[in-house]
């Protein structure tokens, strides 16, 4: 899973967010390394609901503008869940290499 | 609408229409809802990202699954179609190589055994034809033997080039060799000199050749991208006949550019590299090939919601018809009596020599058309004048319900459906007749 892809699922993980929200929390989740563009967001959020893993939630008009709120799925909600076990584990077994080297070196 | 949205709605031009109609509006909202409030206009970063966005949603294969790689396989297939397309282009025109064969062996004395081959060099493009010519050790000298080859080919009607290193350049008709001449062991031992030919590829294949193999990559990576978009949101037996189609089609092209390019760089391949000879199997990928796209764009979606089918009018529906049958009768008892008529005008026959049996309608036509034409004409002399019956009343309730062009058709139909029987009952039509039954 891409870095993007998985701040869009966490960031729709709390509540069904429209489009101009989810690129707010991504920056806000990735303490602003990550900035979604438009065409971006939309490639991405186009692909996952195809992959099941959004579903548009409700639609609503604001000053005659559309927005349109997406919601993580069950197999979203599962998918991202795989992917924190994933890093999880990869970062359970660095950081345990990590200790092992400053037994090694460190000072006795 | 301000100045900046109008600026962003013009970058979604490069989305799909139909994209565009379900998303634009959405997309804008956000952009708009991102922009800075002192903004007039899209920045670059965004700009860029939505013309990259666009292009992609209009011409890149869809996600996953290995779609891109099948992409790929299109582009690679379409770029060799379209070489070998070049290279038959170029090549019709080139000199026939025997006639070269010919000549190259004019060259050589005739005093004992030769042997000769003939290659493509598959890098060189325009340029002379080298003629290498190996002659077993014998009693004149290569300079001796250089003078000989050289006078022949004068005597031949070649312009000659001074001999320079045993060699030298002979010209005729547009045509050039480079003859180099050397002591040696013919290519087969008992000869007394071999001659070996190695052509260039015509020169102008180099840029028709890259510009196919470049254009058709491009062309097969679009229509590739776009049959499998349109392969994702097709009914399950939908995909199964697109599969069915487009892979066996890719397979054959891809083996047959496979086998191409192995006896292509197969030095030892005596036949000198067959390039694209357009086997039957190559033929029938390529009919795959180009089947795939056509189902892809005909078959349903899967998840069309089905439009309400209008309520079948029969009328419209007997009209149609009716006037089909009608045209079909006609058109085969006019094909007799055509038939008959330009025969006996070609041949200057008269009536009685036509029905003598020398002129059989089933030697005049192939048997693809006189097979049809016998069966609807016999039908149709039976049948045209009761399906009168029926279509007449048609002719009478449809007016008004059917397009007036279709109206006229069936009125067309039923006219012929009355003169071409009745022409068949005057003498002249009756001889026809006779003529077709015997």
């Amino acid at each position: 899973m891409q870095e993007p892809t998985f701040f869009i699922l966490t960031a729709l993980a709390e509540q069904p967010l429209h489009g101009y929200g989810v690129i707010r929390a991504v920056t806000e989740l990735s303490g602003g390394r990550i900035t979604l563009r438009a065409g971006t967001l939309y490639a991405a959020l186009d692909r996952l609901t195809e992959e099941g893993l959004l579903v548009v939630d409700r639609e609503e008009a604001v000053d005659g503008r559309l927005r349109r709120y997406y919601r993580l799925t069950d197999d979203g909600g599962t998918a991202l869940s795989a992917e924190v076990d994933r890093l999880r584990a990869n970062a359970a077994m660095a950081a345990a290499r990590l200790r092992d080297i400053r037994l090694a070196f460190g000072p006795a | 609408m301000n100045r900046l949205e109008r600026g962003y709605r013009r970058l979604l031009l490069a989305y799909p229409r139909a994209y565009r109609r379900a998303r634009a509006d959405e997309i804008v909202t956000t952009l708009m809802e991102g922009a800075p409030p002192d903004r007039v206009r899209p920045p670059a970063g965004d700009a860029w990202d939505l013309v990259r966005g666009g292009l992609r949603q209009r011409f890149a294969p869809p996600h996953g699954r290995g779609y891109a790689a099948v992409a790929v396989v299109c582009a690679a297939a379409a770029a060799y179609l379209a070489l070998g397309a070049a290279i038959r282009l170029t090549t019709t025109s080139e000199a026939g190589k025997d006639a070269l064969v010919v000549a190259a062996a004019m060259l050589l004395p005739q005093d004992a055994p030769l042997v000769g081959d003939q290659e493509r060099m598959l890098t060189a493009f325009g340029g002379p034809t080298r003629l290498d010519l190996t002659f077993a050790p014998q009693a004149r000298s290569l300079d001796e033997l250089t003078v000989v080859v050289r006078d022949r080919a004068i005597a031949d009607g070649w312009v000659a080039g001074p001999i320079g290193a045993h060699g030298f350049t002979l010209e005729r008709a547009g045509q050039t060799f480079d003859v180099t001449v050397a002591n040696g062991v013919p290519a087969e031992p008992e000869a007394g000199g071999s001659f070996h030919a190695r052509y260039p590829w015509p020169a102008p294949l180099l840029p028709v050749g890259i510009a196919a193999v470049v254009l058709g990559g491009l062309a097969g990576w679009l229509a590739g991208s776009w049959t499998l978009r349109r392969f994702r949101s097709r009914t399950p037996a939908g995909k199964l006949l697109i599969a069915l189609t487009g892979t066996p089609g890719l397979l054959l092209v891809c083996a047959a550019a496979a086998s191409t390019l192995a006896a292509a760089l197969d030095a030892t391949s005596a036949s000198g590299a067959t390039l694209f000879t357009g086997t039957f199997a190559e033929g029938l990928g390529l009919a795959g090939v180009a089947a795939t796209p056509l189902l892809a764009g005909i078959l349903p979606a899967a998840d069309a919601a089905a439009p309400p089918r209008p309520p079948t009018d029969l009328v419209r529906v007997g009209i149609r018809a009716v006037t089909a049958v009608h045209l079909a009768f006609g058109v085969a008892i006019a094909t007799v009596l055509v038939t008959f008529t330009v025969r006996m005008l070609a041949t200057g026959a008269d009536r009685v020599a036509m029905l003598s049996g020398a002129h059989d309608p089933k030697d005049l036509l192939p048997l693809p058309v006189y097979v049809p034409v016998a069966l609807l004409y016999f039908t149709g002399v039976v049948l045209s004048p009761l399906l009168l019956l029926v279509s007449m009343p048609l002719l009478g309730v449809g007016r008004g319900r059917v397009s007036p062009v279709a109206w006229r058709v069936l009125l067309a139909a039923e006219i012929s459906a009355v003169v071409l029987p009745a022409l068949l009952l005057t003498p002249y039509g009756g001889d026809a007749a006779r003529w077709w039954l015997d």
